[in-house]
């Protein structure tokens, strides 16, 4: 912790060096977080921008009740938050047309998915969910947070943060199985 | 399907996910009992668990260089006194800050242009007496007349150059110039109900000097655009 305000110090101090390292470190983690909860490269850079240049602006009230890096994720989480709440109508009309009779019967024919699924299979059927749904998925499955921490970072409930992840995972089954035309699947 | 009697198939989907997460209120030993019997939905139970744990795999992504140097850039900015337009409107990289002799140079053509622009006007004014009405209408069309006539040749010089700057520079400068123009038609539906509102002739005035402003430092930056010449022979 100790290291992290002095990081933040220089930062504060116009330290380019101490910026630089600062990004460096958290970078990677932060975009793949932002790509993954936007479905998007593009929307993701641009986010990160953001949530540097904010952290470069707020860093005078980081005191060090957090690490740096807890610090920042918040901050992106927030910041890409907003920027999916300005999509809400559109999110919640993608969210909503997710019906669980197109994923969830289980086909006795189809095969079973691999057990190590390719991880860049994995992405690409990430970006192709409901943003709604995407969302909860992310922060939940890939990120590591309960229900009820899901729920509090999307306004949601606890309980809409399940029917979300499950909507969620079995989308992605049936993206992964690639059962389904890759259209079909769009227009849902 | 289904041989068990105490939990449905449905049932045991929609338990799935506790049983699976470590939560809910359904015992484990009736979602266990229901795998072990039916034919279809230990399956389903098998991807699930595939994709939990890849997901948990996913680690960092490492974004493309030029994020950083936008970051580095803007950062840079915040800390300056006063920015450009083309810095507020996210245009800001490094190789703008190659371009300030030239910004100098190209600013000072500006101003002399004015100034010979403004004497005209000033010669003319007293052979050609109007109402003040109708000589601020005058003067404000010929302006957009000047600046109408400016873009058109400055955007077919622009035109030339886009293949010569690359695709990240050329989309931010499409999406600055598609706002520009939206600012521009707004403007002039607005004259188009009131040609004399001074509020929005200002404004389609400003628009179309920043339109101006923006093609002239398009052209200007192919020449300090880095790789352009080896592509460009």
């Amino acid at each position: 912790m100790g290291a992290d305000l002095e990081l933040a110090r220089r930062c504060r101090e116009g330290d380019a060096a101490a910026f630089e390292t600062l990004y460096r470190t958290h970078a990677g983690r932060l975009f793949g977080l932002l790509t993954r909860m936007t479905g998007s490269v593009h929307d993701a850079e641009d986010l990160l921008q953001d949530v540097f240049v904010q952290a470069h602006r707020k860093l005078a009230s980081f005191r060090g009740d957090s690490s740096l890096g807890t610090w920042l994720y918040r901050l992106a989480v927030n910041h890409c938050l907003d920027h999916l709440r300005g999509k809400q109508s559109r999110m919640a009309r993608s969210t909503d047309s997710l019906d669980a009779e197109d994923a969830t019967e289980p086909a006795a024919t189809a095969p079973a998915l691999p057990e190590a699924i390719a991880r860049i299979d994995l992405e690409r059927a990430i970006a192709q969910l409901p943003a709604g749904c995407r969302a909860a998925f992310v922060l939940h499955d890939v990120e590591g947070l309960d229900h009820r921490e899901v729920g509090a970072a999307l306004g949601i409930s606890e309980g809409t943060s399940k029917s979300q992840v499950h909507k969620a995972r079995m989308k992605l089954r049936v993206l992964l199985r690639g059962a389904v035309p890759r259209g079909a699947l769009e227009a849902v | 399907m289904n041989d068990d009697r105490t939990l449905t198939c449905q049932q045991l989907i929609e338990a799935l996910d506790d049983y699976l997460d470590g939560g809910g209120k359904t015992a484990r030993g009736a979602v266990e009992a229901h795998l072990a019997s039916c034919a279809t939905c230990p399956a389903l139970a098998a991807d699930v668990r595939a994709i939990r744990g890849a997901a948990r795999t996913l680690g960092p992504i490492e974004p493309p260089a030029h994020v950083w140097r936008q970051v580095r850039s803007r950062v840079t900015l915040d800390a300056a006194p006063r920015r450009s337009w083309l810095d507020r409107r996210g245009l800001s990289f490094d190789g703008w800050r190659a371009l300030q002799p030239l910004g100098a140079v190209a600013g000072l053509v500006l101003v002399v242009s004015s100034l010979a622009w403004v004497g005209t006007r000033l010669a003319i004014a007293p052979t050609v007496p109007v109402a003040d009405g109708a000589g601020a209408l005058a003067e404000f069309q010929l302006a957009e007349a000047e600046y109408t006539d400016a873009i058109e040749r400055l955007q077919e010089a622009a035109d030339a150059a886009g293949p010569r700057l690359d695709a990240l520079t050329t989309a931010t400068l499409k999406s600055s110039i598609d706002d520009l123009d939206l600012a521009i038609g707004d403007a002039r539906d607005a004259l188009a109900q009131e040609p004399g509102d001074a509020l929005s002739q200002e404004s389609l005035l400003e628009a179309l000097g920043s339109k101006v402003t923006l093609l002239q430092d398009t052209v200007a930056l192919v020449d300090v655009e880095p790789g352009t010449e080896e592509q460009n022979p």
